[in-house]
C-alpha cells in the first residue's frame, strides 16, 4: 500500500449512473486521506467532456451508462489522459466485460458491492501498479493467448509487439495459480515473489491483451485498406 | 446445317444429276443407233415328247439327227407339271427353234438367257447341232431359281439361221418347265439377267445376311436380359429366315447328298417354324396365350418335321423331299398360316395395339406372297415370276426388327426417365431431410434452453431463493438486525454471483470452479474469521465430467463452506485436493464443532440431503467423519472412470 505521503493526493474522477452507490463512493472516498475526488458525473457525454480538463490520476467508470457504453470512455480517456488509470465498475465481474474493458485500456475493474474499504485499497494498489483479476478472467486470459500464440501472418515486429502475442513462462505461471484460485500472496509464496510483483505481473498482462487487441485491430485496417503504411 | 443449306446442297445436287442424266441419255441414244440388232425373244416352239432313256443317261456331244415325230407347235411358256401316277418313270422333252443370223452374227457375245428352266433330271443345248452345254454330270439339276445364261454359242457360221434345240429330261413325279427364251446380244440379255438374279438370289442373301447380324445382336441382348423374349424371338425369326433363304441361293451341286436332304429338311420346315415364332411375338404383343391354338399348332410343325423327314430318308436323292413339300406341307402350312393370322388380327384389335396389327399385317402380307409361291412353285402361274416370299420374309424381319427397336429405344428412355424422376425424388428427400434436421437441431436448441432454464431455476431456488425467502420470513416477524439484514443480503449476492458464474461454468474443468467459489466465499470467510488452507494441487481429468456434472462438485463445496461458516464454528479450514490411483479426492476439513448427534442444525438436514443427492448424481462417493474432538472432514471422491452411464 502507497502511503499517501507523495506530493499530490491521488485525483479521483467518477462516472456513474447508479446514484446511490455514486454517493457511498463519495463518502467513501472523502474518508480517504489520500485521495481526492477531482469530478463525480453521470452520463457518457459528461465524461468525454471531463476529458477536456486536466488529467486525474483514476477515472472510474460504469459500463451500462444511460447514453453509452463505458468502453467508448475507457478508449477516449486512453487518448486525452495518457497517464490516467482507468478501472471500470462492474456488477458481477463477468470475464465478457471485464476483458471488454481491459481490451480498450482498463487498468482493473471494481465490484460494485464491495466494501468503502475495498474500493479505496484497490484504487490504491491499481496506482501503486497492480491490477485486481479473478480465477475465471484468468482462466479466459490462458485460453485466449493460448490460442492467438501462433501469430496468423508473420509481421516485421518490433521485440516489445512480438512479445505482445505470447504469455512469457512465468505469467502463464502466475495466471494458472490464480486460476486455481490461489491469493496473490499465496501465489507470491509459491512463486518466491514479493506480493507486488505478482501484481505487476496481471497488470503488464493486461497491457499486452490492450496491445493485442490494438496491433489486431490495426492489422484488419491495414488488411480493410484504411490505415497507410 | 440449317435447313436453307440443305436445301441448297439438294438442289446442287439435283441440277449436276440432270445434267449428268441429259449427257449420258444422249450418249446412249446414239449409241442406240448404231447398236446392234436387238435380241430375239423365242416364244413359240416345236416339241417333241418321248419317253425318258432308261439308265445311265447319256447326251452325245454331236446331235446327229432329232427324234422323228411330231414337232407340234407350242407356245411358251411351257409346263410339264409333276404326274407321281404317271406309269413312265420320266419324259424327255425337245424344244426346236430356229434362230435368225442376226441374233447370233455379234458372234462371241451373243448369250442365250432363259429365265425359267426347270428339268429336274438333265437340260442339254444344242446349237445347230452341237452341244453348247448339259447338266449332266455337273448337278443334278440346274437350281431352280437360276436362270439360264449360256455364252459362247458355236452357232455354225455362214448360215442365216440356226437351230436351237433344248433337251430336257425330267422325272414324271417332278414335271419340268421351260420358260420364253432370250438370244440375242449380252450387253442387251444383261441387264434384265442380271435384275432376275438380283431379285432372285441377291435378295434373298443380302437381306438375311442383313437380318442374321440382326438378329445375333437381338440375341446377345437376350443372353443379358432373359426377361425380355421380344429379342430372343428377334433372333429365332432372323435365323430362320436366312435358312429359309437358303434355299433360293446356295447351290447344292457339289454338297454330299446326306447334306442336300438335311438342307431341304430344314429350309422346308423353318417356313412353319418362322410362322410359329410370328405367332409367339404377336402373343406377346397382345399377351394372351391361347393353348387351344398352340398345341394343334406345334403338332402340325411337328408332324411337318416328322413326315419331311421321313420322306427324305425314304427318297434319298433327288426330288423326294421337294415334292412331298410341295404338294402337302406347304398348303398345309399356308392353311394354319391363315388360321394363326386371322387370330392374331382378331387380338390385336382386341388389344388395340399397334404393333400387334403390324406383326399382323406382315403375316398377311407373307401368307398372299406365299400364295403366289405355292402357285409358282406349282407351276400354275406364269413361271417367269418370281419368288416373292423373300419380300415378305423382308418385310417380317422389318416388323419383328420395328417392334423389337422401340422397345428397345423405349427402355433406354425409361431409364432416363427414371434416372431424371430418381433424382427429382432424391432432391425431394433431401430438402425434406434437410427440413427435418432443421427442425430438430431447432428442437434440440430448444431443449438445450430449456435444460439451461431449468437448471438455472433450480440454482436459483436451492441458493438464493431459499435464502432470500427465510430472510424476508425472518424481517417480516421482526427477528433481523441491520446488520443481520446486511450479511443476508451479502450472502444473497454472493449467491447470484454464483449463479451467474454457473452459466459458463468453465468446462469442466473443477480447480476453476473451486477457484471462484473461493474467491466469491473469500470476504464472508474472511469475516467469519476464517483462515483458509488452500491445498489445491491438479487433479486428474476426469473425461465423463460435464459442466453440470462440475457444478455438483462446486454446489457440494460450497455447501460444505457455508455449513463452515455458519454453524461450525471453527478457524482453520482445509481444501485439500490429490489423485488417488482410480479416483480424484477433495478434503474439506474444519476445525469446529463437529457434527455432534442431537446438535441443532438449523435446515441443516436439507443441506446434507441436498449434498448427498448430488453426489448420488456424480457417482460420486460422499463421506462425512466427525471423529470427536477433531473438528468434521469431508471427503468427496470422484471415480476417474464412471461405471454406469447414468445422468
Amino acid at each position: 500500500m502507497v502511503e499517501a505521503t507523495t506530493p499530490a493526493a491521488t485525483r479521483v474522477a467518477l462516472v456513474e449512473d447508479d446514484l446511490r452507490f455514486r454517493t457511498a463512493f463519495v463518502a467513501a472516498i472523502t474518508r480517504a486521506a489520500d485521495l481526492l475526488l477531482q469530478a463525480e458525473v453521470g452520463t457518457l457525454r459528461e465524461g468525454l467532456a471531463l476529458l477536456q480538463q486536466p488529467a486525474a490520476d483514476v477515472l472510474l467508470t460504469d459500463l451500462g451508462l444511460p447514453d453509452g457504453s463505458g468502453i467508448e470512455l475507457i478508449r477516449a480517456a486512453r487518448q486525452a489522459w495518457p497517464r490516467c488509470e482507468v478501472l471500470v465498475v462492474t456488477v458481477f465481474g463477468d470475464e465478457s466485460h471485464v476483458i471488454q474493458a481491459i481490451q480498450a485500456g482498463a487498468a482493473g475493474y471494481l465490484l460494485k458491492d464491495s466494501s468503502p474499504e475495498h474500493f479505496v485499497e484497490q484504487i490504491r494498489g491499481v496506482r501503486a501498479g497492480g491490477s485486481p483479476i479473478s480465477p475465471l478472467i484468468a482462466r479466459q486470459l490462458l485460453l485466449r493467448f493460448q490460442g492467438a500464440a501462433p501469430p496468423a501472418a508473420p509481421r516485421p515486429a518490433a521485440p516489445d509487439e512480438a512479445a505482445a502475442d505470447m504469455l512469457s513462462p512465468r505469467e502463464t505461471e502466475v495466471l494458472g495459480y490464480i486460476a486455481k484460485g490461489f491469493t496473490f500472496d499465496e501465489v507470491a509464496r509459491l512463486l518466491a515473489l514479493s506480493r507486488h510483483t505478482v501484481l505487476t505481473y496481471v497488470r503488464r498482462i493486461y497491457g499486452k491483451l490492450e496491445v493485442g487487441s490494438k496491433t489486431e485491430a490495426m492489422h484488419e485496417a491495414r488488411k480493410l485498406g484504411l490505415l497507410r503504411d | 446445317m440449317t435447313e436453307a443449306a440443305w436445301r441448297r446442297c439438294g438442289v446442287a445436287v439435283a441440277l449436276a444429276a440432270a445434267l449428268l442424266g441429259l449427257r449420258y441419255g444422249v450418249r446412249a441414244a446414239d449409241h442406240q443407233e448404231a447398236a446392234p440388232p436387238a435380241a430375239v425373244h423365242l416364244v413359240q416352239a416345236e416339241r417333241l415328247q418321248q419317253a425318258l432313256q432308261a439308265a445311265p443317261m447319256s447326251v452325245p456331244a454331236q446331235l446327229d439327227g432329232l427324234p422323228a415325230g411330231p414337232w407340234p407347235r407350242v407356245s411358251l411358256p411351257q409346263v410339264h407339271p409333276a404326274d407321281a401316277a404317271a406309269p413312265a418313270p420320266g419324259v424327255t422333252s425337245w424344244y426346236r427353234f430356229t434362230v435368225p443370223d442376226q441374233a447370233l452374227s455379234a458372234g462371241s457375245t451373243a448369250v442365250l438367257y432363259v429365265p425359267r428352266c426347270h428339268a429336274c433330271l438333265v437340260l442339254s443345248v444344242y446349237v445347230d447341232g452341237t452341244l453348247a452345254t448339259t447338266t449332266l454330270g455337273r448337278s443334278s439339276h440346274l437350281h431352280f431359281n437360276d436362270p439360264l445364261w449360256l455364252n459362247r454359242l458355236p452357232a455354225s457360221p455362214g448360215a442365216s439361221s440356226h437351230e436351237l434345240v433344248l433337251r430336257l429330261d425330267a422325272a414324271t413325279r417332278s414335271g419340268s418347265a421351260l420358260s420364253t427364251l432370250w438370244v440375242g446380244p449380252g450387253t442387251t440379255l444383261y441387264p434384265g439377267y442380271e435384275l432376275r438374279r438380283l431379285l432372285q438370289r441377291g435378295v434373298p442373301a443380302a437381306t438375311s445376311a442383313a437380318f442374321l447380324l440382326l438378329g445375333l445382336f437381338s440375341g446377345v441382348v437376350w443372353l443379358r436380359r432373359r426377361t425380355e423374349s421380344g429379342y430372343l424371338l428377334f433372333f429365332a425369326m432372323s435365323l430362320l429366315y436366312w435358312l429359309r433363304c437358303l434355299h433360293y441361293y446356295v447351290d447344292f451341286g457339289e454338297m454330299p447328298p446326306g447334306l442336300i436332304v438335311v438342307t431341304n429338311w430344314i429350309t422346308v420346315n423353318a417356313l412353319g417354324w418362322m410362322m410359329a415364332v410370328a405367332y409367339l411375338f404377336s402373343l406377346r404383343l397382345h399377351g394372351r396365350r391361347q393353348p387351344r391354338i398352340e398345341w394343334p399348332l406345334f403338332g402340325l410343325l411337328l408332324a411337318a418335321a416328322v413326315l419331311t423327314a421321313l420322306g427324305a430318308l425314304g427318297e434319298l436323292g433327288q426330288g423326294g423331299l421337294i415334292p412331298f413339300a410341295r404338294n402337302g406341307v406347304y398348303p398345309a402350312f399356308l392353311t394354319a398360316a391363315v388360321g394363326l393370322t386371322v387370330l392374331s388380327s382378331h387380338a390385336a384389335w382386341r388389344a388395340r395395339s399397334a404393333d400387334a396389327g403390324w406383326v399382323a399385317a406382315s403375316l398377311w402380307l407373307n401368307i398372299a406372297l406365299g400364295a403366289h409361291d405355292l402357285l409358282l412353285q406349282r407351276w400354275l402361274i406364269d413361271v417367269e415370276g418370281v419368288y416373292l416370299l423373300p419380300l415378305g420374309g423382308v418385310a417380317m424381319c422389318s416388323v419383328f426388327g420395328a417392334v423389337i427397336w422401340r422397345r428397345y429405344v423405349e427402355a433406354l428412355r425409361g431409364v432416363e426417365q427414371a434416372n431424371e424422376h430418381l433424382e427429382q425424388r432424391l432432391a425431394q428427400r433431401e430438402q425434406e431431410l434437410q427440413a427435418s434436421f432443421a427442425q430438430l437441431r431447432e428442437v434440440q436448441h430448444r431443449q438445450v434452453l430449456d435444460n439451461e432454464r431449468q437448471r438455472l431455476m433450480r440454482e436459483m431456488h436451492d441458493g438464493l431463493g431459499a435464502t432470500l425467502m427465510s430472510s424476508l420470513v425472518a424481517v417480516q416477524g421482526g427477528q433481523m438486525g441491520a446488520a443481520a439484514v446486511e450479511a443476508m443480503l451479502r450472502e444473497s449476492v454472493d449467491e447470484l454471483k454464483i449463479a451467474i458464474d454457473s452459466l459458463d461454468p468453465a468446462g469442466n474443468d473443477v480447480l476453476v470452479l473451486l477457484g471462484t467459489l473461493r474467491y466469491r466465499l473469500a470476504p464472508r470467510l474472511e469475516a467469519a474469521g476464517l483462515t483458509l488452507h488452500w491445498q489445491v494441487n491438479d487433479l486428474p481429468a476426469l473425461p465423463w465430467l460435464t459442466p453440470a456434472d462440475a457444478l455438483h462438485v462446486l454446489r457440494i463445496v460450497q455447501e460444505v463452506l457455508t455449513n463452515i461458516i455458519k454453524h461450525a464454528a471453527a478457524t482453520e479450514v482445509t481444501v485439500h485436493t490429490e489423485a488417488a490411483a482410480t479416483a480424484a479426492v477433495l478434503h474439506i476439513h474444519d476445525n469446529g464443532r463437529g457434527l455432534a448427534a442431537g446438535s441443532a442444525r438449523p435446515a441443516g438436514g436439507r443441506g446434507l440431503q441436498n449434498m448427498r443427492h448430488r453426489a448420488a448424481q456424480l457417482g460420486a462417493t460422499l463421506h462425512i467423519e466427525s471423529p470427536a474432538g477433531a473438528g468434521t472432514r469431508v471427503t468427496l471422491t470422484l471415480p476417474l472412470q464412471r461405471a454406469a452411464a447414468g445422468d
